[in-house]
């Protein structure tokens, strides 16, 4: 059931608007959040499952990404490569925030290694491919995202260790 | 309501089935790796273009509403490939990537959601041995299709209290609330299922 209430919280949250940070270029959407939550809460089994199940139901042609994107056009764009890693981040923040105890600052390094390097690890070279730009040019297109995740990493660890105070269940 | 990118139609492309549509795509997209050369390039977009307006009869609208998120896209190629190679290049590349993405966009507006679900089902018959159900998978997919409204609803929910409460803007403190509402859902949901007869492990 957490699979899929996660799946459709990371949904719901992208059909927020987005919210302009000052300083930052591009408009941070919530959604990223919805995968570092499920990391952070849920474990890693089940938060990589609830991603792949969001990607899922995106693929069969639900428009669930923010901006009101979806369908199979999502998946041979330029930023395929983030979506993919979106599965293989949610499940790395949840095995690095199992095994690293649960302080704000060790959520907000799980939610760095596994929401953005790994998340970037695979977006950055699928862009490249499909823009048919160097790995380099690419990942430094991405700069501009940087601040609006590591705001989302701080963001998303906080609510995190608030949550699980409220619901010791979670994270577990 | 959650309303699926599907448009009803009664076209060749709209009765072929969901499984042959998605061959066809990764064909193009096999094609479109090793095509080379503007000509055969320009002819293969031209081609999808006609097929997604007139074949499939769903329009230039459509067409325009599959590229529009792409031009910030179109944009960057056109000046990076430029920077590093030259316009042909750039030409090549935009091609590539509006024939992939309308083809992607073609086959999404003229297949039904319910189809799509029945070729992904069948493709997790081979992982049946790995635990996987193809029953469980569609049973997850519908349940979720549900539930984004009702997360929805929580979140418009949390907001209207702290708003009666002068919080208008307070954004982050809305998370906390939502998410131990969401765990709690969980829980109830699980129950519910348990009780119809599911297995307590299935409803984790």
């Amino acid at each position: 059931m957490l699979i899929a209430l996660f799946a459709a919280l990371t949904a719901a949250l992208g059909l927020l608007p987005p919210i302009p940070v000052p300083l930052v270029p591009v408009p941070v959407t919530a959604q990223t959040l919805g995968v570092m939550l499920a990391g952070c809460l849920i474990g890693p089994r089940r938060s990589g499952l609830a991603m792949l199940l969001l990607l899922v139901l995106i693929a069969l042609g639900l428009p669930l990404l923010s901006g009101g994107r979806g369908g199979l056009a999502v998946f041979v764009g330029p930023s395929a490569g983030y979506l993919l890693g979106w599965v293989v981040g949610a499940f790395t923040i949840g095995v690095t925030a199992a095994r690293w105890g649960s302080s704000t600052a060790a959520l907000f390094v799980a939610n760095c290694i596994g929401g953005i390097i790994v998340v970037y690890a695979f977006g950055i070279p699928v862009m490249a491919v499909v823009l048919d730009l160097p790995l380099t040019t690419a990942a430094l297109g991405s700069v501009a995202f940087l601040p609006g995740d590591l705001i989302k990493a701080g963001i998303a660890a906080v609510v995190a260790i608030a949550v699980r105070r409220a619901y010791p269940a979670a994270g577990q | 309501m959650i309303v699926g990118l599907y448009m009803p139609g009664d076209s060749t492309i709209h009765n072929v089935s969901a499984a042959l549509k998605l061959i066809v795509m990764f064909a193009i997209g096999t094609v479109l790796v090793f095509l080379d050369g503007l000509v055969p390039l320009a002819i293969l977009v031209i081609g999808i273009g006609f097929v997604f307006t007139s074949v499939a009869g769903l329009g230039a609208g459509r067409l325009w509403s599959a590229t529009r998120p792409l031009l910030i896209w179109l944009a960057i190629i056109a000046a990076t490939q430029i920077w590093i190679a030259d316009g042909e290049a750039a030409i090549g590349v935009i091609f590539r990537l509006v024939a992939l993405v309308w083809t992607a966009a073609l086959v999404t507006f003229s297949t039904r959601l319910t189809d799509m679900a029945d070729v992904i089902a069948r493709l997790c018959l081979p992982l049946r041995p790995l635990g996987v159900s193809p029953d469980r998978v569609a049973f997850l997919i519908a349940l979720t299709i549900r539930l984004i409204p009702a997360v929805f609803e929580t979140v418009r929910e949390v907001r209207d209290v702290q708003r009666a409460r002068g919080l208008e803007r307070a954004y982050l403190a809305a998370f906390v609330p939502v998410l131990t509402r969401v765990l709690g859902q969980a829980d109830v949901l699980s129950d519910a299922l348990v009780a119809r007869g599911f297995d307590r492990w299935d409803t984790q």
